[in-house]
């Protein structure tokens, strides 16, 4: 698993304004450092000893962990926030050890702007039973409901690939500096949280305290990523089955059909502007090109552009705008795309989401 | 030349608890000033505290029919009867005034556009179909065999024409099996205690039909519904004046799903300020 993922994390494309580095965690598993090794990452911390009862048990159905696991878990990410905290890096990707991601995973949540982006997967946390569920929630420990969303509503955006608000997420995550620097931490666990199951996870003491310190919390649905949680889904064949369908080449233009990822942002109108500045999901537009209901300009924007590129646009309201004071008034706004890909569904969402001809 | 400055009229308010609301105090402050400024002075104003509405109603119509209580005064021209939690243009008489006498000369009756308390909110106009209607404003003066009470005008000839009170009552709704009792009930009266109907097969067949489309539970017809189809039968003519949009003023508790409506409503503008419809 460990080669898989770091290959993953190898090819992952970074935004134009950013520099990636790469840091590990050593738990002592001498085979596993070995490999790290040969990936060179800039650090690696040493280990730290773990408890006898700070186990994780994959088993056959699901995972088994116990509070002692999740407190030396959230003590060694809050080492890497420490170290990044005192190396000056302006933001921490966490990437779970057990996921795979496509190329673009990073560039879509750098482009949120969120304080805390979470990528969103799906996974069927029985094997082989239960719908997929996203690893962020709208309520405390693990409510798919919250935030004025119903739950069919979160799940049917995400599963749209938008960017929405959650309250917590995890297991791969960017997460700006600054919001670890206005008191959002892993360790130590929050003390008086309500016993048992979920609220145990270091997730909730991360995602609690991000509340707290009012951090926009995303959840964003755009990236493919597998989850190789139970163990059929960790065998080698799994792993390169799914990495041959992430990894694979995109194309560098947009035909009608497609699902496209945008930025746009307005120019000239102050107001608008200002108040989008806070709103980091408005900005950004998720659809199938075709689908979406653009400006005709953008469109046609989006159809000459290549992923990462940037333009100014010119918007032409029409007299029957739906907001008056638009009508017939010309703005310029700065489109970017993100990315693109062909239509689908993300890993593990299909089987739900698109049952097939042969259904 | 007579104008319709020179129809002597009564507008009432009817209110079940006894009191009215701001929305509607300050509304028929504006009218009473808006008619004194385009003369409109033979206009009684009156607030009437009714318990039952279709009681209040008839005692409306039955002071316009006769002012002073002692027949010393000729019947009013118009009666506009507005309930207490309608809130109405400034110029709502001389509009309705307008197309009663001017432009709809046949009219009897002319409520203003209303919408229905009740989600969806459907309009009080009904034109034949025995249901509320999607119907909107603009849609000028249209014909109707049905409408709400909330607000209209109505010449006293109507009330004249229909005979004594009462003028609104609510009853209970007709149906096939309530027919049938009815006819077996008046033949048992007029026939020494018998319905010969009764020992024809067609009866049994009648009978047994209407019990197969009568609903098992009765329905009541409102007292407004109810005098609309008392006028249908006088052959008076109903009309509603799509273009006078009349409020209707409601308690509203204001809950989560409001913000959330308002919140994403928002969202939808910003986006459409950015170009993505």
């Amino acid at each position: 698993m460990l080669a898989a993922y770091l290959r993953s994390l190898r090819a992952l494309q970074v935004p134009q304004d950013a520099e990636l580095e790469f840091g590990f965690v050593h738990d002592g598993d001498e085979q596993q450092l070995a490999i790290l090794r040969i990936f060179q990452p800039t650090v690696t911390l040493p280990p730290e000893p773990r408890p006898a009862d700070a186990a994780y048990g994959i088993g056959k159905d699901t995972h088994h962990w116990t509070v002692s696991t999740f407190e030396h878990l959230a003590r060694q990410k809050q080492r890497l926030i420490e170290y990044a905290i005192a190396e000056h890096y302006t933001h921490i990707f966490f990437v779970d050890s057990d996921l795979l991601l496509e190329p673009t995973t990073l560039i879509s949540l750098w482009e949120t702007k969120g304080d805390i982006a979470n990528a969103v997967f799906w996974t069927r946390w029985q094997n082989g039973a239960g719908i997929p569920q996203p690893q962020c929630w709208l309520s405390h420990p693990y409510g798919m409901a919250g935030l004025g969303m119903e739950e069919h509503e979160f799940l049917g955006s995400l599963s749209k690939r938008q960017v929405i608000r959650c309250i917590g997420g995890g297991a791969c995550t960017l997460v700006d500096v600054a919001a670890l620097q206005r008191g959002v931490r892993y360790h130590p666990l929050l003390s008086g949280m309500p016993q048992g199951g979920m609220w145990e996870g270091e997730d909730r003491t991360f995602a609690i305290l991000a509340q707290r310190t009012h951090e926009r919390q995303l959840a964003d649905g755009w990236p493919d990523i597998f989850h190789a949680y139970h163990p059929h889904q960790r065998t080698q064949e799994a792993l390169d089955e799914a990495w041959a369908v992430l990894s694979a080449p995109r194309q560098v233009q947009a035909n009608y059909g497609d699902h496209i990822s945008l930025t746009i942002e307005p120019m000239e109108d102050a107001g608008l502007a200002e108040s989008l500045a806070t709103k980091p999901e408005l900005r950004c537009v998720r659809g199938r090109l075709g689908g979406l209901e653009l400006a005709p300009e953008l469109e046609a924007a989006v159809l000459e552009m290549k992923p990462g590129e940037e333009r100014l646009v010119e918007l032409y309201y029409p007299p029957w705008h739906s907001l008056p004071a638009y009508r017939n008034q010309k703005r310029i706004v700065k489109l970017k795309l993100v990315d693109i890909r062909p239509y689908g569904f993300a890993p593990v969402l299909a089987e739900v989401s698109f049952a097939g001809l042969d259904a | 030349m007579s104008t319709i400055a020179d129809l002597r009229g009564y507008v009432a308010t009817i209110s079940l608890t006894g009191s009215v609301t701001p929305q509607y105090s300050s509304c028929l402050m504006n009218m009473a000033r808006y008619n004194d400024r385009v003369g409109l002075h033979k206009v009684e104003y009156k607030i009437n505290h009714g318990v039952l509405v279709e009681s209040a109603r008839d005692a409306i119509v039955a002071h316009a029919l006769d002012p002073r209580g002692d027949r010393s005064e000729a019947p009013y021209d118009w009666v506009l009867q507005i309930d207490a939690d309608a809130t109405f243009p400034e110029n709502l008489l001389h509009l309705l005034l307008d197309e009663a006498y001017i432009h709809r000369k046949d009219a009897g009756v002319i409520g203003t556009y209303a919408q229905h308390k009740n989600h969806p909110h459907l309009p009080t106009i009904d034109t034949g179909t025995g249901t509320w209607e999607e119907h909107y404003p603009g849609e000028g003066t249209i014909p109707v065999i049905r409408t709400g009470c909330h607000c209209f005008l109505a010449k006293t000839g109507v009330f004249m024409k229909m005979g004594p009170a009462p003028w609104f009552r609510t009853r209970i709704a007709q149906n096939p099996l309530r027919a049938m009792r009815e006819v077996d009930g008046h033949a048992r009266r007029h026939l020494a205690g018998q319905n010969p109907l009764r020992d024809h097969p067609e009866w049994a067949t009648l009978l047994e039909a209407a019990r197969q489309h009568s609903p098992l539970a009765e329905s009541t017809v409102g007292e407004d519904s109810s005098f609309f189809d008392r006028c249908r039968s006088h052959g008076i003519p109903v009309y509603v004046a799509t273009d006078i949009v009349t409020g209707h003023v409601t308690n509203k508790v204001i809950q989560p799903a409001d913000f959330v409506d308002a919140l994403r409503k928002s969202r939808t503008m910003q986006r459409a300020a950015l170009g993505v419809y």
